[in-house]
């Protein structure tokens, strides 16, 4: 007995058959190309090791890594050209991003605080000096893997780089620019969601470089190069970036300090209503998701005076007369390879922002 | 599509461990199947027939790895490699530029029915599918059972069918004028 599915099966498959024969090239596997495969094999074939895992999330090991090559910061002031956009998204969006309109009742600017023992904290471990450095140095390798990943995983993806010639550079406009409205499961925005609110609460309580941990490779190079001519030398941003490590995250460029909030925040979370966050998915860089999700904060005087959508937009009504808080626009940016797991936060909240690029 | 044979692929397997001209009936047997799929995915014979080498190329350095108890099939074991390869190497790291499909040139109809072949609409049409449908799609292509597909995905069959269902649906509604008429 044929199915539906069976039916279908075979009319796609005669008509995928169809199109190969109809394009010769698409079918005609080239002659020489077991010889080549026989060049290229090499006569030592590996030995026993463990065998490979069928497991798709674990991916088969293509090349034998190297370790990237260190080089002088002289050596990468073409990549910093190259994640010029970058900084420039992740600095000159972030404060303009936030749309604030003038503080009224006479507030004051002041750092952001959270109330010490109430829901908020961060207990991810810090990147060392040598793991931004490693990242400063070439963001690259870690574009898909994340700024925390282990020497032997960054060090595979950038001999896959090597090999196919393509460190792919990331671009969040150019993504923006030609992408595609996806729904996310429920698995991916739990993930994303545990994401975000660990990132709140380093944000909130914990250091620079607890924060960092979050960070795409490409935000924590502009981080801390937006800081340096390219002619910089690395002593110079080694200290630079010592001395940053265990500031708090209150005090770096890419924070809240700005929010004209003045009592302490007890709770800072993601919105978690997945129907309000907008999740894209470029043509033109493939692997990459981009997540926009909302925030909600509370603090202990005024309750929540902040609940945004991934669009930024207060959905507080009326906020400023309900919480002496002028409507405060607000969201948490973060990006996701389709190849694993990791979402990393790009600091910059703002489509607007992104778009008038 | 050529399901002759494989039950003696592991004979053959046994034997290229030691000579790897051995492994000529298996390259033959399952070399245009992947060289189309990936063919499929580039629309480039050249990178094509680039990826369907490195498949063979890994293949044989890992013939030793190849544990017939613990996957169903050697091709299985094969097409998962081929899978693997076309994320690690292919879909990371491909040209950063628009696919020529996806380019908004405009064109007239005329224009459309010169130009556009049916390969064209078929990758069009496969691209449109969530990466793990059309994986699906590939590997039913390539004559893998859905046990087989079940296990290099590491899911169940009952998912594996569910999402083939979807796939083919979107498939045939992409398609409909090609496949019917």
């Amino acid at each position: 007995m044929t199915t539906d599915a069976d039916e279908s099966f075979d009319d796609i498959h005669r008509l995928i058959d169809r199109a190969h024969r109809e394009t010769t090239e698409a079918d005609d596997i080239p002659a020489s190309l077991w010889t080549r495969v026989r060049a290229e094999t090499r006569t030592n074939i590996v030995e026993e090791t463990p065998t490979m895992s069928m497991n798709p999330a674990i991916a088969s090991p293509v090349f034998v890594g190297s370790q990237p090559q260190p080089g002088t910061l002289q050596r990468f002031s073409g990549m910093v050209a190259t994640l010029a956009i970058v900084a420039v998204l992740a600095f000159g969006g972030w404060f303009a991003a936030m749309n604030l309109p003038p503080a009224n009742n006479g507030q004051q600017f002041a750092l952001l605080q959270a109330t010490p023992g109430i829901e908020m904290s961060c207990d991810v471990e810090p990147m060392t000096v040598d793991q931004v450095m490693a990242i400063v140095r070439n963001p690259m390798p870690y574009m898909y893997v994340g700024p925390t990943a282990s020497a032997d995983v960054v060090a595979k993806e950038a001999e896959l780089m090597r090999q196919t010639g393509k460190d792919k550079r990331f671009a969040l406009p150019q993504i923006l620019d030609s992408s595609r409205s996806v729904t996310l499961t429920e698995d991916q925005f739990g993930t994303a969601s545990e994401v975000t609110n660990a990132y709140l609460g380093c944000l909130l309580t914990g250091t620079q470089a607890q924060v960092w941990t979050f960070y795409h490779p490409a935000s924590i190079q502009s981080t801390i190069m937006a800081k340096y001519p390219v002619f910089a030398t690395e002593e110079e941003v080694r200290a630079y970036i010592e001395e940053r490590l265990d500031q708090p995250a209150t005090l770096g460029e890419n924070n809240w300090a700005t929010l004209p909030i003045s009592d302490p925040i007890v709770s800072a979370t993601i919105n978690p209503d997945s129907r309000l966050a907008i999740a894209r998915a470029s043509y033109l860089y493939p692997i990459e998701t981009v997540l926009f999700v909302g925030v909600i904060l509370q603090t202990e005087v005024n309750g929540v005076v902040v609940h945004t959508n991934g669009n930024g937009t207060n959905l507080v009504p009326n906020n400023a007369a309900q919480t002496g808080y002028a409507d405060i626009s607000l969201r948490i940016t973060l990006v996701k390879p389709s190849f694993s797991d990791v979402w990393m936060v790009v600091p910059l909240p703002s489509l607007e922002e992104i778009t008038a690029f | 599509m050529d399901h002759n044979g494989i039950e003696d692929d592991d004979a053959i397997v046994l034997a290229a461990r030691n000579d790897v001209d051995a492994f000529a009936p298996l390259y033959h047997r399952y070399a245009r199947l992947i060289y189309r799929w990936m063919y499929r995915e580039t629309g480039n014979a050249e990178t094509a027939a680039d990826l369907t080498a490195q498949v063979f190329v890994q293949v044989l350095q890992r013939l030793h790895q190849y544990r017939p108890g613990e996957v169903s099939t050697f091709r299985s074991w094969l097409f998962a490699i081929a899978r693997n390869l076309l994320r690690d190497s292919w879909r990371r790291y491909r040209p950063v530029s628009l696919p020529e499909e996806l380019v908004d040139h405009r064109p007239g109809p005329e224009d459309v029915a010169i130009h556009r072949s049916l390969m064209d609409d078929v990758r069009v049409a496969l691209d449109t599918l969530p990466e793990r449908q059309r994986e699906i799609v590939e590997l039913r292509l390539s004559g893998l059972s859905m046990h087989e597909i079940a296990e290099i995905q590491g899911t169940s069959e009952n998912a594996v069918k569910v999402a083939q269902t979807r796939a083919f649906r979107t498939l045939r509604n992409l398609l409909h004028q090609e496949v019917l008429t």
